[in-house]
């Protein structure tokens, strides 16, 4: 019996609390990163991952590919012109301009 | 300028104002260009006080303005600015197919098991694989990954099922994998494969 095995025994506590397969652990990543899991509870996946060699590297880069997008593209704001030009229009505006 | 009009501007300064960043952003990726971003923008947050009378105080008003933002980027684009390819979909799909493993970490876990190229990848690449995504998968992608937003808020928006929302999020995300690895291996941030283990 492997190491995952045995883990997966002993936490294994009935039918509701049965670890999740590894299928299921991937197919399910983006939902349980996002936060949009249904119809399974978070920590049954986190147990998952947390245990098992095969899924976490999955994860863990899915993690660095989020990360990367925030880094390269989530930072960006508007320029403080456009902000100034707006509040002149939404002036403009209010004066039936 | 009557008095009923400085509320409802007090209100918009409060509401919707402090989301002209995340408007910015959301508008650069869908256009692809900084100054066109910027009349989205303004068109967005004019159109967005016009109205403010039929905004509720205190639902979602980031999602009202991306709403608007890219309501007036797709009527611009049907006018021929920008066309971009079809995206062939089954609607309301719920779920990445019956295969879940990632073939882009299959490969990048041989060669680079804990991700690093993806610190080696400048910023402007990044954005550059995100503009080059379809206009269904990109919007999908920016407003769950860069702005946050849940998938029911993004469904809503996009006037799509859930289901929708969690397809095009699969199938963007690895679209934007694949792109992002290829770069690395191009680039040499991903170690080369060194052929001593082929024998298995």
């Amino acid at each position: 019996m492997s190491l995952f095995d045995k883990i997966k025994g002993l936490l294994r506590r009935g039918d509701g609390d049965e670890m999740i397969s590894c299928h299921d652990a991937l197919r399910l990543v983006h939902e349980y990163i996002d936060g949009e899991l249904e119809g399974v509870s978070e920590a049954r996946v986190k147990a998952h991952f947390d245990v098992c060699q095969r899924c976490y590297p999955h994860l863990h880069l899915e993690n660095a590919f989020r990360e990367a997008l925030r880094r390269g593209a989530g930072a960006q704001t508007a320029p403080p012109e456009l902000r100034s030009r707006l509040v002149e229009l939404l002036a403009k505006a209010d004066s039936g301009g | 300028m009557s008095g009923a009009a400085v509320v409802e501007r007090g209100g918009f300064n409060e509401e919707a104002l402090p989301h002209l960043d995340a408007v910015y952003r959301f508008a650069l990726r869908l256009s692809g260009a900084p100054d066109q971003a910027e009349d989205l923008v303004q068109e967005t947050f004019l159109k967005a006080y016009k109205s403010w009378g039929q905004y509720t105080p205190g639902t979602q008003a980031k999602s009202w303005l991306f709403t608007i933002c890219r309501n007036v980027f797709l009527r611009k684009r049907e006018r021929g600015q920008r066309h971009d390819q079809i995206v062939s979909e089954n609607i309301g799909r719920a779920g990445p197919g019956p295969n879940p493993i990632n073939p882009v970490w299959v490969s990048a876990l041989e060669l680079d098991p804990e991700g690093n190229f993806f610190e080696a990848i400048i910023d402007d690449q990044i954005v550059r694989a995100i503009d080059e995504l379809p206009e269904e998968y990109r919007t999908t992608v920016v407003l769950s990954d860069l702005e946050g937003l849940p998938y029911a808020e993004i469904a809503e928006l996009m006037e799509v099922p859930v289901g929708t929302v969690k397809s095009r999020l699969f199938r963007g995300r690895r679209q934007l994998q694949q792109a992002l690895y290829d770069y690395a291996v191009e680039m040499g941030y991903v170690p080369a494969r060194t052929g001593t283990d082929e024998s298995g």
